[in-house]
């Protein structure tokens, strides 16, 4: 028995693969999720929404309300940068065999 | 949808269409260990919120309220540093028991395994087991099987509101939360993230299950980096096991010419992320230890000795003797056990009063007509405990310092989580000034309780003393 092999051959049939659709979903998703969790943390540790939030329009928002948009603003943010990432990683062949085909 | 996906197969044949691992219900030593963490966690996590503390709950990480109460304590968001260095000591504890026992934590203490292994019991209890799970998937669509399915997905939902329920009872008030559920008046945000958190639950452990180890989970991926020869991996012994090859139970093995392995693959079948454990060790598994008890449970039925598949290290395996004192375990241990009682002891020493001295900006200092020089600064004093107390201000540093403050000095009295903010005065005599910047000290105590002080310096400017 020595150190791991990272990827071991899978006996074929018994082991599940996932499709490369739902692979780029959850490393978009994911990851994105995990930082926007801790940019949340961060930032509202730091700020009170209460305070932020006095001079605006949004004056009256709940704290839970404002962590809640907080989050999900980061979310957005955290997911377009992964979005871009998966983009960005697709080989120029590909974009290239794609324009041949037109 | 189907087109698309045999183009992706076509494209790229390293990915095959994601199959349901139906794992084996499993019975052992280490099924009987990971059942009772299962049942000593969950009662953890949904009985916690319910704990009462002196009149209040005693675990509420208060985020409306932004106070952090942990029985006796309260924690503010000006404690943040213990909560950096709680999330330091997790992580150094994940390693050190990482180094010593592999994967301990994914097998035994992960959530995702703790509620996978629950609704796999209840996905057991309402379509039987693994064959006939089987079975139904591949049946043709009926009443029975439309029941099924609707039942077992009837009883994860609600157990996965329940979690989500309980989740947001952490961080609100449960009782009241509870009372505002049967009213039908829960606020919105509380409701989304009641479901938010359900949904996460259904869909993790009752859907995504291994593919969150795989795919998802960090820490899986960079574990393997924490191991040496001496750390504890689940193992087939080759050498006991090859060539494996089904038998007859009393069959001869020197006139056969097998190992000890039947090749029964029920390691396989027993196996939660569908690896076969005997191609070594791999990335995908999660240390959950099914493979060993359910090979004992063979090794038993054919008079073998157990321990063909077996919690072993690197060097064990190798007849060498394993070390459970060596350089990583050392490192880690003693940089835990540092942190670790520098968090009980700033914990312990604590001060639950914070006093901040803003000088006033627009003027530096005043010039009184009678040679006094005045000084104008704002005092803000918190108190983090979680009684009312009156304090005691007292300021040192000059000669004749004279202070002056709208409340009486010695009747400060503030609640309990309460911040008070007034302007004070310093004023003194402007021979007693030898420079320009002159130190002050503000010396704040509770009267009724001398251990809760806190000092801050300040700076008393005045004009250049011409002597």
């Amino acid at each position: 028995m020595s150190r791991a092999p990272e990827q071991n051959a899978v006996s074929p049939g018994l082991s599940a693969g996932t499709s490369p659709i739902t692979l780029k979903v959850i490393s978009i998703f994911w990851p994105s999720f995990l930082t926007a969790g801790l940019a949340t943390i961060l930032c509202f540790s730091v700020f009170d929404p209460e305070m932020m939030l006095l001079d605006t329009h949004f004056a009256n928002a709940s704290r839970l309300g404002a962590y809640t948009s907080g989050f999900f603003s980061f979310w957005v943010l955290t997911a377009s940068s992964c979005a871009l990432t998966c983009y960005f990683q697709k080989p120029c062949a590909v974009k290239n065999a794609k324009s041949e085909n037109i | 949808m189907s087109q698309q996906r045999n183009k992706i197969d076509q494209s790229d044949p390293f990915y095959e269409k994601h199959q349901k691992i139906y794992s084996r219900e499993v019975h052992g030593i280490f099924a009987l260990w990971r059942v009772t963490g299962v049942i000593i966690l969950l009662s953890v996590y949904y009985g916690t919120p319910w704990l009462r503390w002196q009149g209040h709950q005693a675990i509420l990480l208060d985020l409306p309220e932004r106070k952090f109460h942990i029985f006796a304590l309260t924690f503010w968001p000006q404690d943040f540093f213990y909560f950096a260095i709680l999330l330091i000591v997790a992580a150094l504890a994940l390693f050190f028991f990482t180094t010593l026992a592999g994967r301990l934590w994914c097998g035994y203490a992960c959530p995702q395994t703790v509620w996978t292994e629950v609704f796999l019991v209840m996905e057991r209890w309402i379509e039987g087991n693994r064959m006939k799970q089987m079975k139904l998937d591949q049946s043709a669509f009926n009443i029975e099987k439309f029941l099924k399915k609707f039942s077992k997905h009837f009883v994860w939902i609600i157990f996965s509101a329940y979690t989500g329920f309980t989740f947001v009872g952490y961080f609100t008030p449960i009782t009241g939360l509870a009372e505002k559920i049967i009213e039908f008046s829960l606020g919105p945000w509380e409701t989304f993230w009641i479901v938010f958190y359900s949904f996460a639950t259904y869909g993790n452990a009752g859907w995504l299950r291994e593919q969150v180890c795989l795919h998802m989970c960090p820490y899986a991926r960079f574990q393997s980096a924490m191991f040496d020869k001496d750390t504890l991996v689940i193992a087939y012994d080759e050498n006991r096991g090859e060539p494996r090859g089904s038998r007859n139970k009393n069959s001869d093995l020197q006139e056969k010419g097998l190992g000890d392995c039947i090749n029964c693959t029920l390691c396989v079948q027993a196996c939660p992320t569908g690896i076969d454990i005997r191609d070594g060790l791999q990335y995908q598994c999660i240390a959950c230890a099914a493979c060993i008890d359910v090979c004992n449970e063979v090794m038993g039925k054919m008079n073998y000795k157990p321990g063909l598949i077996s919690y072993t290290t690197e060097n064990a395996s190798h007849g060498k003797m394993s070390h459970f004192f060596r350089a990583k375990t050392i490192i880690y241990g003693a940089i835990l056990l540092i942190l670790l009682s520098g968090l009980g002891i700033s914990l312990f020493t604590r001060v639950p009063l914070e006093m901040d001295i803003i000088r006033d900006r627009n003027t530096l200092y005043r010039e009184l007509p009678d040679g006094l020089i005045e000084n104008v600064y704002i005092l803000k004093i918190l108190n983090m405990d979680s009684v009312a107390h009156e304090y005691k201000l007292t300021v040192s540093g000059i000669k004749n310092l004279k202070m002056e403050m709208k409340m009486k000095l010695d009747h400060m009295l503030v609640p309990s989580g309460e911040i008070i903010e007034m302007p004070i005065v310093l004023r003194v005599s402007s021979l007693g000034l030898a420079k320009r910047s002159n130190a002050v000290e503000f010396k704040l105590v509770a009267k009724d309780k001398p251990a809760l002080t806190v000092t801050k310096e300040a700076r008393f400017l005045g004009p250049i003393p011409n002597h």
